[in-house]
């Protein structure tokens, strides 16, 4: 069931979960709409840079994937005085400037959310992100935006603009382990 | 164990990404999984890092835990984790 606003600054007063870093907390304006709750574009532009011909995501190259993809990528700073220019059809990475944490808690209702993009940047032909877009319970942090430009024109992306909208539901039942989903592994981890 | 419970389990970090992420490294026997996970998710302990998670299960007859991931690795898509007890 999707939280209405009111549910929402409810939820974040009894800490239900959190999103910090919102700029007001009355649910009859910004960044609050009826049923969800504007998140605004961080400071950071992050531009995959141009590497291997192919991506092998099973392969396990030494520290795992997440660092290839830390060291083939250039990040970029913006500013109000120096947004960053998106050119059409390319590719970015960035985060939210709120932070939210979603805990998975069986004492009290677990709650996950969807990040949805603005009907006024995808009018531009701006995605904010493509599938994926679930926040799901017992995630912690900033949220990770893919960002393309589909549009015919650049599009500037300066800091704090709102960029996306986070829509909340609550998880019917507490998330519990399912061995069902153990994806090849065949023993127990070890230690470092 | 019946309720969810946080944990922390022995990561090797790197700089992410972003500023505000560590690309994650966690050795497991199989293979090495990796995912990013924002830097409120780790907490250093001497010269160590540790990765906060959320124990959903103990298994004592194996002694073993299933540890729920900040977020998915790339090498599995799984945010699930069997570690020892």
């Amino acid at each position: 069931m999707i939280l209405s606003n009111t549910e929402i600054v409810k939820g974040l007063a009894n800490g239900l979960f959190k999103i910090n870093g919102l700029p007001s907390l009355d649910p009859s304006s910004p960044p609050f709409n009826t049923s969800a709750v504007d998140l605004r574009l961080g400071s950071e532009i992050i531009i995959p840079t141009h590497g291997q011909t192919q991506i092998d995501l099973s392969a396990s190259a030494r520290g795992g994937i997440a660092v290839h993809w830390a060291n083939n990528s250039r990040r970029v700073t913006i500013s109000e005085d120096q947004p960053y220019s998106l050119r059409a059809n390319t590719f970015v990475l960035s985060n939210t400037l709120e932070s939210v944490d979603f805990p998975i808690n069986a004492s009290t209702p677990c709650f996950a959310a969807r990040v949805e993009g603005k009907s006024s940047l995808a009018r531009c032909g701006l995605l904010v992100h493509f599938t994926a877009p679930t926040i799901h319970a017992g995630f912690a942090g900033s949220i990770t935006l893919e960002i393309i430009n589909l549009g015919p024109s650049p599009i500037l992306l300066f800091p704090r603009m709102p960029i996306c909208q986070l829509i909340i539901e609550q998880v019917h039942g507490t998330p519990t382990a399912a061995p069902n989903q153990f994806h090849g592994q065949t023993h127990p981890a070890g230690v470092l | 164990m019946n309720a969810p419970k946080i944990g922390w389990i022995p990561v090797q970090i790197s700089p992410g990404a972003l500023s505000s992420e560590w690309a994650i490294a966690i050795h497991t026997g199989d293979k090495d999984l990796s995912l990013f996970a924002d830097k409120s998710q780790v907490m250093q302990v001497g010269d160590a890092h540790q990765l906060r998670v959320t124990i959903m299960a103990i298994d004592e007859g194996n002694h073993t835990q299933t540890v729920l991931l900040p977020s998915e690795c790339f090498e599995n898509g799984s945010r699930w984790l069997i570690l020892p007890v």
